[in-house]
């Protein structure tokens, strides 16, 4: 499983790299010195203070410093008895799936748009990266403002004649999610994007002309040519979105609080309110464990299965 | 395509690495004071000096209370030789970064802390659980009023001050009322007949939004609760407490659901209202899409600022929930500071409390506030806007939000998400006041 | 056939124009909204402001005090990213070219900082902060930011150092180059490309992050831009407005420089994914 992650982000395409599996420095080439001054400004703001905030998972501390009892595994129990903690499990699911997938199609798409000769690319190249220079609390407000009932999307909509697709984005329970995934996949679909328009320029192009002169279409070409060699590009897009996605907070937060309901409730945010609305730190960290298991997880799984892809083709 | 080739064609001039380099390296040598903590810096109270004559008081305020201390700040370090060194931040962020800094000892020497047990930083709470200093033998204290005392009072000791009151009022905008030559309702019944009215005239009768953590529902339950249920009878918590009673038996807080989900389902609330936002709500107000609204009397400035004329455009009420108009109660709110139990100026912290319940500065920070002075010591407030409701506030006929006194902060939070799906009817009534009963049944953390 | 290529090019400009509607839509509330007062926004959501109305520019600057919540954000970005970049690529060189047992533990300890969430380790690193006396400080941001990035960007720049062929790093050795020097004059300067990637996603992220700056040095003379901002916000009512021109001023610099960057931006990454 180790291995799968540090080979998985190498590329192993048609790259000429003569010496580049076979050259091994001496021992001591490069010196683990180098690793130092990064080991330990990470070990002191990343390591030690997560280290000893797991422990809260064991405990139910409250915030305040009396009355601390180790509790055992009981918070750990009780996230799978919490309906709003199951909710929440089953929606970061739902998220991760879905917006790993759109955004990394949607990232894709832009990206073999805008790798064409249209005359406004560099613009578009700047806007459609633009929302991911916003923090997520204005884009949240943007949306609240744009998707209310009577608010400028249903009306352009009705103006249409589309009736029917006019929602109550926000307020509807089995809408809510996807409209929090829509945004979410706005707000960052143009990072995939640049990830992807970096790849693609790595494509060489006589790739594509010898098989345009062949007779391939540009869908064929694009099938069997580009996109095979944008696996190095994707294992990077997909894992960081896969990651995000998974932990996501600050959108939901903003936008619905979890709301209508529990219908958009993420591990994230219950985790935060756990520890800030009802000062209950010590399950607030054993949700905070069990989320990073699960990005764990999936990362693997994912780093592994786009690991096999490549080697397979 | 290797690296090499592609990064040539776009190496950087080299110059401009060198320019951002230089400009940075002044900046850094013009700014070098923020690198280490010299005394004037952070807000931590454990560097704020004390004891010898006045020192400095840290203070950790929301930012509504801020504007109201502000034209008192210098009159006082005049009147006591204290500086006070404030740090404001919005309320939706100040419970977490309280939270944290009381668990690290770094919490200012006076900060905000909400009323009973409605949050994990509120006066109950923190009080009972000794990080707040007892204020009992301050000259003030004995100026709360009781239903005050009951929000900042644990095991008769006194908690914390009450900087000042806001209370729940319904807004309605007077152009909307001319033109229809609507009276504002005094009982349920003419709220009702308002309501049709407007709904007639194709606008919006309340105006609600209830995106982003709904908020505003539960100020429909603490003003109906408070009429219907805490009005005859004044010891409900108590009965709640001792488990004598609970929302499902209490036949009134049924009652309190039915009328509010009355409103929605004769068509009086905005369309769609789980999916509109607050500050959309307020607009349809001013615009006069809506006729009346309920918020708190602390966002009466906000609503004022949507409509061109202001504070003319509105007018306010207090909103009836039964039929016998005398009946009425207006739920208030105390806003509260707390001193830190290991403040590092604790006489500095009394100090300032001392200076703010002095009657004309009880009066100044109102007035900056356009609410309610906090303490009872014959403050005169003019404040027009409020006028419609003060002679309910004389009279004594208010009561506190029905939420304060519940023992936890997930009894109101589980109100408000599953009242959301009790709004969508995804569950009933029942349903509701049952998932409440077991987080009030968890008790005080 | 040049007709042809003319008519779907054509429909590709026009489809990307409707596609870019949806990204300029959310911009343009974001931009009038900000020029707008309360009242114009209530009875003209949509509308372009009647009058070019700076006054929001001109009160979020004052009472946000973000000239200097400005010098603030720039000296805890630039020192924020200048540690990433020198620290996160000698890290990752070192970890993409041992192919040591140890190496890939290493590397694989950094990679899990990628998705501890955020609030695991806060009230501890909090009370690190404050028993190190650094709260209020530039100094303790610039070290939450640097630590917190430095897996994403050894995560990048690992995956570019393994596509580097080593020829010219085997070159120099025989020309009797140590590893630092090596490093030094040979490999960083055939990393710029993800540098620049390194210092603009960094960037970004540090520039608007918002709540451990609030913990750590909210109402301070040290907080940065989105604390400095988000202090507009009230418990039940935020003068929009005022919020929007704060952050416009904070953001317009990004937009601009992002711009002017991306081509080498793009190639960053180009490199960083092709061998």
């Amino acid at each position: 499983m180790t291995s799968a992650v540090t080979t998985a982000t190498s590329p192993r395409t048609t790259g000429p790299t003569p010496s580049g599996r076979s050259g091994r420095l001496t021992p001591g080439g490069v010196p683990y010195a180098l690793l130092l001054p990064a080991f330990v400004l990470y070990a002191m703001v990343v390591l030690y203070p997560t280290l000893s905030g797991a422990v809260y998972a064991f405990t139910d501390w409250t915030g305040r410093a009396d009355g601390t009892n180790f509790v055992g595994w009981a918070n750990f129990g009780e996230i799978f008895s919490d309906v709003a903690a199951r909710s929440a499990l089953r929606n970061s699911l739902i998220i991760a799936v879905s917006v790993t997938v759109v955004q990394t199609l949607v990232g894709l798409a832009l990206a073999l748009a805008l790798h064409t000769s249209l005359v406004t690319r560099n613009v578009l190249r700047t806007l459609f990266f633009a929302p991911a220079l916003l923090p997520p609390v204005i884009i949240a407000f943007l949306w609240t403002f744009i998707l209310t009932p009577q608010g400028p999307l249903n009306t352009v909509l009705r103006g249409l004649g589309l009736d029917l697709l006019a929602q109550n984005w926000l307020g509807d329970s089995s809408l809510a999610l996807w409209t929090v995934i829509g945004v979410v996949i706005w707000q960052s679909a143009g990072l995939t994007m640049v990830i992807y328009l970096a790849g693609l320029q790595g494509i060489p192009t006589e790739l594509n002309e010898s098989a345009a002169l062949d007779g391939a279409s540009w869908w064929q070409r694009t099938r069997l040519v580009t996109v095979p060699l944008l696996i190095p590009a994707t294992t990077v897009a997909m894992s960081l979105t896969l990651i995000s996605s998974l932990k996501l907070f600050d959108q939901v937060f903003a936008m619905t609080g979890g709301g209508p309901g529990y219908a958009t409730e993420t591990l994230s945010v219950i985790m935060y309110k756990e520890a800030f609305v009802s000062g209950r730190f010590g399950y607030s960290t054993a949700i905070a464990l069990v989320l990073t298991m699960i990005v764990f997880a999936f990362t693997m799984v994912q780093l592994g299965a786009l690991r096999r892809f490549d080697v397979d083709r | 395509m290797s690296p090499i080739t592609s990064q040539s064609r776009f190496t950087p001039s080299r110059r401009a690495l060198l320019l951002g380099g230089a400009g940075f390296g002044a900046l850094t040598l013009a700014a070098c004071g923020g690198f280490v903590n010299d005394d004037d810096g952070g807000g931590s109270g454990d560097e704020s000096g004390s004891g010898d004559g006045g020192g400095t008081v840290t203070a950790y305020l929301s930012t509504e209370q801020n504007t109201g201390i502000e034209p008192l700040v210098e009159p006082f370090t005049a009147d006591s030789g204290v500086e006070l060194d404030i740090t404001s931040v919005a309320v939706p962020d100040m419970n977490q970064q309280l939270a944290v800094q009381l668990s690290s000892g770094t919490a200012a020497d006076i900060f905000r802390v909400s009323p009973g047990y409605s949050s994990n930083v509120a006066a109950g709470v923190l009080g009972s659980g000794g990080d707040l200093l007892d204020l009992s033998d301050a000259a003030w204290a004995a100026s709360i009023d009781d239903g005050t005392r009951a929000l900042s009072d644990v095991d008769g000791k006194t908690f914390a001050f009450p900087v000042a009151r806001n209370s729940l009022v319904m807004a309605y905008n007077l152009a909307v009322f001319d033109e229809l030559g609507l009276e504002p309702p005094t009982t349920w019944t003419e709220l009702l007949e308002v309501c049709q009215a407007l709904t007639d005239s194709g606008r919006t009768a309340i105006s609600h939004g209830l995106s982003g953590g709904a908020i505003y529902l539960q100020f429909y339950v603490y003003i109906l609760a408070g009429t219907l249920l805490y009005g005859p009878n004044p010891d409900l918590d108590a009965q709640m407490r001792a488990g004598e009673t609970s929302f499902t038996d209490e036949p009134g807080w049924t009652e309190v659901f039915t009328k509010y989900l009355e409103l929605r389902d004769k068509g009086y609330f905005t369309d769609g209202a789980l999916g509109v936002s607050p500050d959309q709500a307020m607009q349809d107000l001013a615009t006069g899409a809506a006729g009346m609204t309920v918020l708190s009397n602390s966002g009466l400035p906000a609503l004022y600022e949507y409509s061109e004329t202001g504070a003319e455009a509105f007018s306010i009420l207090a909103m009836p929930a039964g039929d016998d108009a005398d009946a009425t109660l207006m739920p208030t709110a105390p806003d509260f500071l707390a001193v830190n139990a290991a403040a590092a100026n604790p006489d500095g912290a009394r100090a300032l409390l001392e200076f703010l319940a002095e009657p004309a500065n009880v009066e100044t920070y109102a007035s900056a506030l356009a609410v309610l002075p906090g303490l009872d010591v014959g403050a005169q407030v003019d404040n027009p806007a409020l006028e419609p409701v003060l002679p309910l506030v004389d009279a004594g006929r208010t009561v506190s939000y029905a939420n304060y006194l519940w023992p936890n902060g997930d009894v109101q939070q589980t109100m408000l998400q599953s009242g959301q799906q009790l709004y969508a009817d995804e569950i009933t009534i029942a349903d509701l006041l049952t998932q409440m009963d077991a987080e009030y049944a968890k008790g005080t953390p | 056939m040049s007709r042809r290529f003319g008519a779907a090019r054509l429909g590709r400009e026009a489809l990307m124009l409707l596609v870019a509607c949806a990204f300029i839509f959310p911009f343009y509330v974001f931009f009038t909204v900000s020029m707008k007062t309360q009242a114009e926004v209530a009875s003209n959501p949509l509308g372009l402001p009647t009058t070019l109305n700076l006054d929001n520019f001109a009160t979020a600057w004052d009472r946000g005090d973000l000239g200097e919540a400005y010098l603030n954000s720039i000296v805890v970005v630039a020192l924020s990213v200048l540690i990433l970049v020198g620290f996160g690529s000698m890290a990752a060189y070192t970890l993409a070219r041992r192919l040591s047992r140890l190496s890939t533990v290493a590397y694989l300890v950094f990679l899990v900082g990628l998705m501890i969430p955020l609030q695991l380790g806060m009230v501890p690193l909090y009370q690190f902060m404050n028993s190190a006396n650094l709260l209020g400080t530039w100094t303790a941001l610039i070290l939450f930011e640097a630590g917190h990035q430095l897996p994403f960007t050894i995560f990048l720049y690992a995956g570019f150092i393994r596509a580097l062929p080593r020829e010219y790093e085997e070159a120099a050795r025989v020309d009797g180059a140590g590893p630092v020097t090596m490093f030094r004059k040979i490999v960083f300067p055939l990393l710029r490309p993800i540098t620049g990637t390194v210092v603009i996603l960094t960037g970004i992220t540090t520039w608007n992050d918002f709540l451990t700056p609030l913990l750590y040095v909210g109402g301070s003379s040290q907080q940065t831009l989105p604390v400095a901002i988000y202090a507009f916000r009230g418990e039940f009512a935020t003068d929009w407005g005022v919020l929007f021109a704060g952050m416009a001023i904070a953001i317009i610099p990004l937009l601009i420089v992002y711009f002017f960057l991306q081509k080498y931006f793009i190639i960053g990454f180009a490199s960083g994914i092709k061998g």
